[in-house]
């Protein structure tokens, strides 16, 4: 099979035996690979409603068909799994190295079954495979952990780990590659539940695409592009000091939650920080495999309360979340705080949320000093904040409860706890705050629907489809006209402050950013949509696998694995009462200069008229929210339609 | 002056995306493999940052290890070392390469290495960073002063 690696490996942790399965070529043309392959597995082999952190969830180390090839932004893994935070459909992706290197192994996905007794990391060389102990390594932060590792293998493998926090069973806990985060829904909990410490890949294969000329002269046009962009950071583009440069623009047009969502801004703060960063602390770039763009910044605090070593970021989540969120103006606090949650391995956005949240609740009086062992948590008390990132990932005193995400410790709060608290099905909402947002109101609809929960980049940005200049690239067109095209949507879409078309940007986002998700590729090459858009990625997955496909059967792919995902989610329990929105960003900012404007709030009625139309475009049930078995026939998914009816009777 | 061009690296500028390497394969062998690269960037992301990529610098071991005559020789026009049909791929010169960067053609059984892409290397091609330059050998020392300049 051109384009795969034609392999599945599995590793039963329990009874230690190692198998390698051919790829079901089948569910590889449904898919095509990443999470909508994964997403097949899991819905075949899970059983509904397994304890997340038990030995019946499985983890799966997903990559795509492009992965691993010249094509720019590849390098990509995708941790599936259910979220020990959710409850439902976890998924997280990652660059690092990893996921090319697992192909050359010779392995599309590796799927890890059920809980070793001792702690151990998995060592893969090509056909070799070995469950190793790794008693010496528990307990031990990344670096400390690959430093040893790196003793004990060729320098160059690649290595994914999990820190102290993933061990500990954080329900946010990450896994890093190569100081890349999977950072969302809690895969480093989930193997730190199967007391796997790491996989270290070392692959001596390589990936052959079908048509290598036709391939290479798509690839080098659209690196062309590319360049004539000036996306790639050697050039002084946008990309040139990374995510973090977003935080000036993001400041100023309101999209930054504030003082945990009280506000959308503060007062021109983000273009400071990012200055200061730039000038200060900034020491060079570097890049995922087979990248164009350099996003990967590192930064030093060389003295000084907060010194830290050389780290990765911090990029725009952890900034406006160790800044922004908890009003913190100490940009030297961020970088450290930032490298503390990447050494112990935890989700930044999730940790600074719980822990602003926590500041939040102790400015009500919902939790005392008494609660807190003594520690001051006011606004912006960094000091604290350190003292907290130790005890969450060590789970001590009040990190313990911490521990376990804003949902759980909101609800175990009660009182007004679960009205503040900022999540969707569990997962903390980042830092893109739909009030003052370039997509505005498409960022309700998003929040809401996302399967895992609420994100802003999985499956898509909608931001992405709403800029006139970038849709065109991309195949739409926004038109006055009352009847639309395929393809077209209101010209008003690109309002945000309405309603109008939203539901047209979030429906075309979600099957577009599902699609990449299941050919491994990044979305940070999203924006140089002449380069990227689905054409390009129909011709060049074409090219890699030998089987032609159209930029219309990508996008059918992307919303078949979305509705798969979907109907996972229906069968641990997820219905249309858990397609919320957090209450604060509905409502007016309570300070900054969009306080006195009434437009930004949302009604709960506007909230569902837009889902109203969202099921209705999905053809989803209205009242449940649950996939209609016609549109799951349509999208080919007839076993899966049969699966959740028969579900449904059971319940 | 048209003098005899080469291959070299502004170290500086390499952010360890690996796209040499890839490229070189790819248009060798038509698959994506570091393993089968005529050249190697090697780095980690624990510790440090620097990213150093490893290029052909045509010291000539391998030939002075080469058992059989003619099966490797220097390439006037191009001013690299090639290899020739002679080769037995005994692995003499593979194991005096000091860098690693001569290899054993899975295909012809023969050695392979970098040999400028006939005048027109891929590598420089397809690096983003500008890290890799093909240029006339008696400017190369324009090259370290730009690493002395850029490692300000």
């Amino acid at each position: 099979m051109n384009g795969y690696a034609g392999y599945l490996l599995r590793i039963n942790l329990s009874t230690r035996s190692i198998t390698r399965e051919p790829l079901d070529s089948k569910t590889a043309h449904l898919f095509l690979g990443g999470s909508g392959y994964a997403a097949k597995i899991l819905w075949d082999e899970l059983r509904p409603g397994v304890d997340p952190l038990g030995p019946s969830n499985k983890f799966i180390m997903a990559t795509g068909p492009l992965v691993g090839t010249l094509c720019p932004g590849t390098d990509s893994w995708v941790a599936c799994f259910k979220s020990p935070l959710t409850n439902c459909w976890g998924e997280s992706r990652s660059g690092g190295g990893l996921g090319p290197e697992l192909k050359r192994a010779g392995y599309d996905f590796v799927v890890l079954e059920e809980v070793s007794n001792e702690p151990v990391y998995i060592w893969i060389r090509d056909r070799e495979v070995e469950i190793r102990e790794a008693k010496h390594l528990w307990g031990k932060t990344v670096p400390q952990a690959e430093r040893e590792l790196r003793k004990e293998g060729d320098r160059d493998a690649r290595i994914t780990l999990i820190g102290p926090a993933g061990e500990n069973l954080v329900r946010f806990a990450n896994v890093m590659t190569g100081g890349r985060a999977a950072g969302r829904c809690g895969a480093g909990a989930v193997l730190g539940s199967k007391k796997v410490k790491g996989i270290m890949v070392q692959g001596r294969g390589g990936v052959r695409v079908a048509e290598p000329e036709a391939f290479f002269a798509t690839i080098s046009e659209v690196e062309r592009i590319q360049s004539k962009l000036k996306i790639c950071s050697a050039t002084p583009g946008c990309f040139g000091a990374g995510t973090m440069s977003f935080t000036g623009a993001f400041d100023t047009y309101g999209a930054m939650p504030t003082k945990y969502g009280a506000s959308n801004c503060w007062d021109g703060k983000g273009d400071e920080f990012y200055k200061q960063i730039r000038d200060k602390y900034l020491v060079k770039s570097g890049s995922c495999e087979g990248c164009t763009m350099s996003c990967t910044k590192y930064t030093k605090v060389k003295d000084g309360k907060w010194k830290t070593p050389l780290t990765h970021g911090p990029e725009y989540e952890s900034i406006a979340s160790f800044g922004h969120l908890m009003l913190n103006d100490n940009v030297e606090a961020i970088i450290h705080t930032s490298h503390l949650c990447d050494i112990y391995g935890m989700d930044t956005i999730s940790c600074a949320s719980v822990i602003a949240f926590s500041m939040e609740c102790y400015e009500r009086g919902l939790i005392s000093k008494k609660d807190t062992d003594g520690m001051e948590l006011t606004w912006g008390n960094m000091d604290s904040v350190k003292m907290l990132i130790e005890s969450i990932a060590q789970r001590k005193g009040i990190g313990d409860l911490l521990g376990e995400g804003t949902k759980r410790v909101a609800d175990k709060i009660g009182d007004e706890g679960p009205d503040i608290a900022l999540h969707v099905k569990g997962l903390d909402i980042p830092a893109h705050d739909p009030r003052g947002h370039y997509a505005g109101k498409a960022w309700h609809v998003q929040y809401a629907t996302g399967n895992r929960g609420g994100c802003h980049i999985h499956p898509q940005e909608p931001t992405l489809v709403m800029s006139a200049r970038y849709a065109q690239d991309l195949g739409i067109r926004f038109s006055e006209n009352s009847e639309l095209k395929e393809n077209e949507f209101p010209l008003s879409a690109t309002d945000p402050l309405t309603l109008d078309g939203k539901v047209d940007v979030v429906l075309w986002a979600q099957n577009y950013g599902d699609a990449q998700e299941s050919i491994g590729a990044c979305k940070f090459h999203n924006y140089a949509t002449a380069a990227f858009n689905p054409e390009t990625y129909a011709r060049i997955v074409s090219y890699t696998t030998g089987t032609k496909i159209t930029s219309k059967e990508l996008m059918e792919i992307g919303e078949r694995v979305f509705n798969l995902e979907r109907c996972f989610n229906v069968r641990e329990g997820i219905r249309r009462k858990d397609d919320s929105i957090p209450k604060r960003f509905c409502m007016v900012p309570s300070f900054g200069p969009f306080s006195q404007d009434s437009r930004r709030a949302t009604s709960k009625e506007e909230l569902d008229t837009m889902l109203d139309e969202y099921y209705q475009r999905r053809g989803w049930e209205n009242e449940t929210g649950i996939p209609s078995a016609q549109k799951l026939r349509q999208l080919g998914l007839e076993e899966v339609a049969e699966g959740l009816a028969k579900y449904i009777e059971e319940i | 002056m048209s003098g005899i061009k080469r291959l070299a690296v502004i170290p500086n500028k390499c952010k360890g995306c690996h796209r040499c390497e890839l490229a070189c394969s790819f248009r060798r062998f038509n698959i994506h493999s570091l393993f089968l690269a005529a050249l190697h960037v090697s780095g980690s992301n624990v510790d440090s940052v620097a990213f150093v990529p490893s290029i052909c610098i045509d010291c000539g071991r391998c030939i002075e290890a080469c058992p059989v005559t003619g099966a490797l020789h220097k390439d006037s026009k191009l001013g690299t070392i090639k290899v020739t049909k002679l080769c037995t791929g005994c692995g003499e010169c593979i194991t005096a390469c000091p860098f690693n960067l001569i290899k054993i053609n899975p295909d012809t059984k023969r050695a392979f290495k970098c040999e400028y892409c006939d005048g027109d290397p891929e590598c420089v091609k397809h690096c983003p960073y500008h890290a890799l330059v093909y240029i006339d050998e008696k400017r190369t020392h324009v090259l370290a002063f730009a690493t002395r300049v850029l490692s300000k």
